[in-house]
């Protein structure tokens, strides 16, 4: 209800590339270590979600839709806990890559 | 029994609150997975270059996450979609190529491998959780502007430390950072803090060292050997009446003060032991103290009494309580005055309000120019304050402002002062507005008589009419006549009486109670937007901060930063800056005070020595000359016209019996002959105070007028003697000041902090008279100003007060003066 302006501090160049350099080795050893122990186990092929075509974004009852930003994409979100499989409301930023190439679909199909 | 019985008013943050900065904005937050850790982070960066979340993934080397179950997912835990890798680091959305679903993708192998490129899935489109060294925005959001400027402002290095501290006790706390060992000075107070954590994790020791000294006095200051006279009180209950004996560096007893009474017993009594509620203090010192339970109190008795004090934690918590909701409480007061507090560079504010036509109030004297011009700019400002010096319509200026916050429509107002006299004061002035105003005591005092007793809570419920009443008045006399109820009609009583508070207290436009009183329990579902804070510059910040957090928006504090502060009793808090009020510290931040010129109480020679030295000059004078001479006092002022004179004394200062402060023989038989003189020519007791920074001055001048004075005892007795502390905030018309400090070595003490001097200065109406040796006092700075101004005015003196001669004893060099 009111707004309070207030200044800011700013972080230092040297803590900053600090962290950078610790992420990115935190990521490269992720990668590293699921190279050499894939390939064992994990079903490879990714199959389509089933039975959530039924549905349609916009229309599934989890997640708020308030919260949709202004330009925002509804996507549904698969997860799945064992056999259990789940759809939930993502809204996405339209500026998000997801949404850019999906739209970006949506173009290339209109031409076709 | 009847105790003030807090319930626990602490505020806690939520599980699922950021461990490091408190943000619990369920959209923002997710929980650290990894086994022994369980914590909730959130999405923002602070004052660090990753977000919260992420840094501490880093640091702790810790990879999975779950989000909440309040966030728009629900409680999701984010692992692959196809093979259920959950490291954070490999993941990331994918779309399918149609029908607008998405999956979350592991980089290594799910999305690597070339089996999958043909599938139905945009693998080229993989956009991983973490970037930008945070989460994606979109699916952990990240807290406002607002939110994290109100949170905790932790910095990288305190981030390193805390993950450090939680690999060997992962339920270490950031205060645990900060916690100093048991040797260490404790960490004196800032001008500026980056956050509300910061603040209470500097205040909150300093309290804690006062509250451990002021128990530890009050438990070693029992009194034995001492004589009891017993009487019965009005409500029947049991009374007894005893002196008890004080030190310089003891507490001052005061009404409300609980004590307990003991008798080892004898021959013909078995011990006994109450506990009770200082009443009253005669001008004596004599404590009457009302028994609690009065029955079987051996009345036949009077000598070998044990006095004890009871120590209450009660100020102490509410203080700590009221840091700890400032801090994570974000509807606690609005975010400017939030960052105020702090110190926080804010934007100017100004109030939207509709300014009345008059700023005055009904049943109030008319506002002189300089108050009008308080009272418009503080309506329009979320923070302000008023520096009332003495004389200047402090009081009825406040009551102004009150008035006219309440006209504005914001709810009730809250009016608060650390001392039970100025809310006492300003709770009888804002009621002459014709305003519904209660006054809200502590439990222990609703037996002391006050001057609002019929604004009083407790006086009425015992009067108020509802429906329930006759009931309540009923259980009420059965108590008084008892003593106590049987349990289930006190339940009764209990339920009754609370109904009927609150109805009062709901239906009042004005609520007035002490600054620690804002945290009675009877106040905690009770929102204030509007704070009025009187004599705030003699309350601590922490105490200040107890009336804010009900929801303060608009804030006036009232004070004199020129005066008296509040007194700390524990030299490593005060020297730590516990005794710097919230008035002062906002005024080293740029605040400007709005101050009162007029002064309405001294005679204008009297006014012109503070005025100069303490108020830049700027005080003008409400009164004159002709209103302030009294032409039927016949006493011999050196100078007619100038009802001042400083009186040289040579005397030697020696200590007292106790050992412990000192006395000054010669002032002390002056001081007599003075009151005498003023006794003779028709004063009135009342009209005349003896100040002395000294209690064995004190006593010493009691004994002595009463052994000496050569007219009725009882006139002597209705003098007030005490000391400089307890005349601030109030007038009489003659000033008597023995300064009894006279050696050449030595400091002069108590009269060295300016402050204290220009108390004692400003407290006469129409004369004052100071006794003490210029040798000794010329050499502190202020006091050589002082004796300068006496001499200039050709009112520094020496001889029989009947014969006073001009003084030419000379003044040493001031030399700076190091506290
Ligand atoms: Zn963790
Ligand atoms: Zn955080
Ligand atoms: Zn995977």
């Amino acid at each position: 209800d009111e707004y309070v302006r207030v200044r800011q501090r700013a972080v230092s160049a040297e803590e900053e590339a600090e962290f950078d350099k610790e992420l990115r080795a935190m990521v490269q050893e992720s990668v590293e270590a699921r190279k050499f122990e894939v390939r064992k186990g994990a079903a490879l092929e990714l199959a389509m979600p089933i039975n959530i075509g039924a549905q349609k974004p916009g229309e599934t009852t989890a997640g708020p839709e308030a919260d949709a930003p202004a330009g925002g994409k509804a996507f549904r979100l698969v997860t799945r806990r064992g056999a259990k499989q789940q759809t939930r409301e993502l809204i996405v930023p339209a500026s998000s890559r997801l949404a850019i190439s999906s739209r970006k679909k949506d173009d290339a199909e209109r031409e076709e | 029994p009847e105790d003030d019985g807090d319930y626990d008013t602490r505020k806690d943050l939520p599980e699922y609150a950021c461990k490091y900065c408190g943000i619990h904005n369920a959209a923002c937050v997710v929980r650290c997975n990894a086994p022994n850790c369980k914590k909730w982070f959130c999405n923002s960066r602070g004052n660090t270059s990753g977000s919260h979340i992420i840094s501490h993934l880093v640091r702790a080397k810790h990879k999975e996450v779950s989000l909440h179950k309040d966030s728009p997912l629900g409680e999701t835990m984010l692992e692959c979609y196809n093979c259920g890798c959950r490291n954070v680091f490999l993941l990331g959305f994918i779309a399918a190529k149609s029908d607008s679903v998405v999956v979350l993708l592991c980089r290594e192998p799910c999305l690597s491998v070339n089996s999958l490129k043909d599938m139905n899935w945009d693998l080229a489109q993989w956009e991983p959780l973490v970037s930008d060294r945070c989460f994606l925005q979109w699916l952990v959001k990240v807290p406002s502007d607002q939110e994290q400027l109100r949170a905790r402002q932790i910095s990288a290095q305190q981030i390193n430390k805390i993950e450090e501290l939680w690999k060997t006790n992962p339920e270490a706390s950031l205060e645990d950072l900060e916690k100093p060992g048991v040797d260490d000075e404790p960490q004196p107070v800032a001008l500026r803090y980056e956050d509300a954590y910061q603040y209470q994790n500097v205040f909150g020791p300093l309290i804690k060292l006062e509250a451990e000294y002021d128990k530890y006095m009050k438990e070693t200051q029992s009194k034995d050997s001492i004589t009891v006279r017993w009487d019965t009180g009005l409500n029947k209950k049991r009374v007894a009446y005893f002196l008890f004996p004080k030190e310089d560096n003891d507490l001052r007893l005061v009404a409300g003060d609980e004590l307990r009474l003991r008798h080892p017993g004898d021959s013909s009594h078995s011990s006994w032991t109450s506990v009770g509620h200082v009443v009253r203090l005669t001008p004596q010192e004599e404590v009457a103290l009302e028994l609690r339970n009065g029955q079987g109190a051996p009345t036949d008795l009077t000598h070998g009494f044990t006095v004890e004090f009871v120590w209450k934690a009660t100020s102490f918590e509410r203080m700590q309580a009221a840091m700890r909701t400032f801090a994570v409480d974000e509807t606690s007061v609005s975010s400017y005055i939030y960052h105020r507090i702090l110190g926080h560079e804010v934007e100017e504010q100004q109030m939207k309000v509709a300014l009345p036509k008059r700023f005055g109030a009904p049943g109030l004297p008319e506002l002189n120019h300089s108050q009008v011009q308080a009272v418009k700019t503080i309506l329009q400002q979320p923070v302000s304050l008023i520096q009332g010096p003495p004389g200047t319509g402090k009081t009825v200026t406040s009551a102004a402002i009150v008035f006219n916050l309440a006209r504005m429509g914001q709810g009730q107002v809250l009016v608060c002062a650390p001392s039970n006299v100025a809310v006492d004061q300003l709770a009888e002035k804002i009621s002459a507005t014709n305003l519904k105003v209660v006054r809200l005591s502590a439990k222990s005092r609703e037996a002391i008589l006050s001057p609002v007793e019929h604004l009083t809570l407790h006086y009425q419920v015992r009067h108020l009419a509802t429906d329930d009443k006759n009931e309540l008045v009923k259980l009420q006399m059965l108590k008084d006549e008892q003593g106590e109820l049987s349990s289930a009609d006190e339940k009764k009583y209990k339920a009754l009486k609370r109904n009927n508070e609150r109805e009062i207290l709901q239906n009042a436009d004005v609520i007035c109670t002490t600054c620690v009183g804002a945290g009675d329990p009877r106040l905690s579902n009770f929102r204030f937007r509007q704070v009025l804070i009187d004599e705030s510059t003699q309350a601590t910040e922490p105490e200040s901060l107890i009336p804010l957090v009900l929801g303060a928006k608009q804030l006036v504090l009232v004070g004199d930063h020129c005066q008296l502060g509040p007194v700390i009793m524990c030299k490593k808090a005060a020297k730590a800056g516990l005794a710097q009020s919230l008035f002062e510290r906002l005024i080293l931040l740029g605040v400007k005070p709005v101050r009162l010129q007029v002064q309405y109480r001294m005679h204008p020679n009297l006014s012109e020595f503070p005025s100069n030295c303490f108020y830049e000059g700027t005080l003008q004078n409400g009164v004159t000359w002709s209103d302030r001479m009294q032409t039927a006092v016949d006493f011999p002022w050196p100078i007619a016209t100038k009802p001042m004179f400083f009186y040289v004394q040579m005397g030697q200062e020696e200590i007292s019996a106790s050992g412990t402060s000192y006395l000054n023989r010669t002032e002390a038989a002056n001081v007599e002959k003075i009151v005498t003189t003023f006794l003779k020519s028709g004063v009135n007791p009342s009209q005349i105070g003896v100040i002395t920074p000294y209690e064995g001055q004190r006593a010493f001048v009691v004994s002595l007028m009463a052994r000496v004075g050569p007219l009725k005892q009882q006139l002597y007795k209705d003098i007030e003697v005490a000391s400089v502390d307890s005349f601030q905030g109030r007038e009489k018309d003659f000033i008597v000041l023995s300064c009894v400090r006279s050696n050449e070595h030595q400091g002069i003490g108590f009269l060295n902090d300016p402050r204290r001097l220009n108390v004692a200065l400003t407290r006469a109406r129409y004369g004052v008279i100071v006794l003490g040796n210029p040798k000794v006092l010329s050499r502190q700075p202020l006091w050589n100003a002082l004796l300068c101004h006496y001499k200039e005015h050709e009112v520094l003196v020496e001889g029989p007060l009947n014969n006073l001669k001009q003084s030419m004893v000379q003044f040493q060099k001031p030399r700076r003066v190091v506290n």
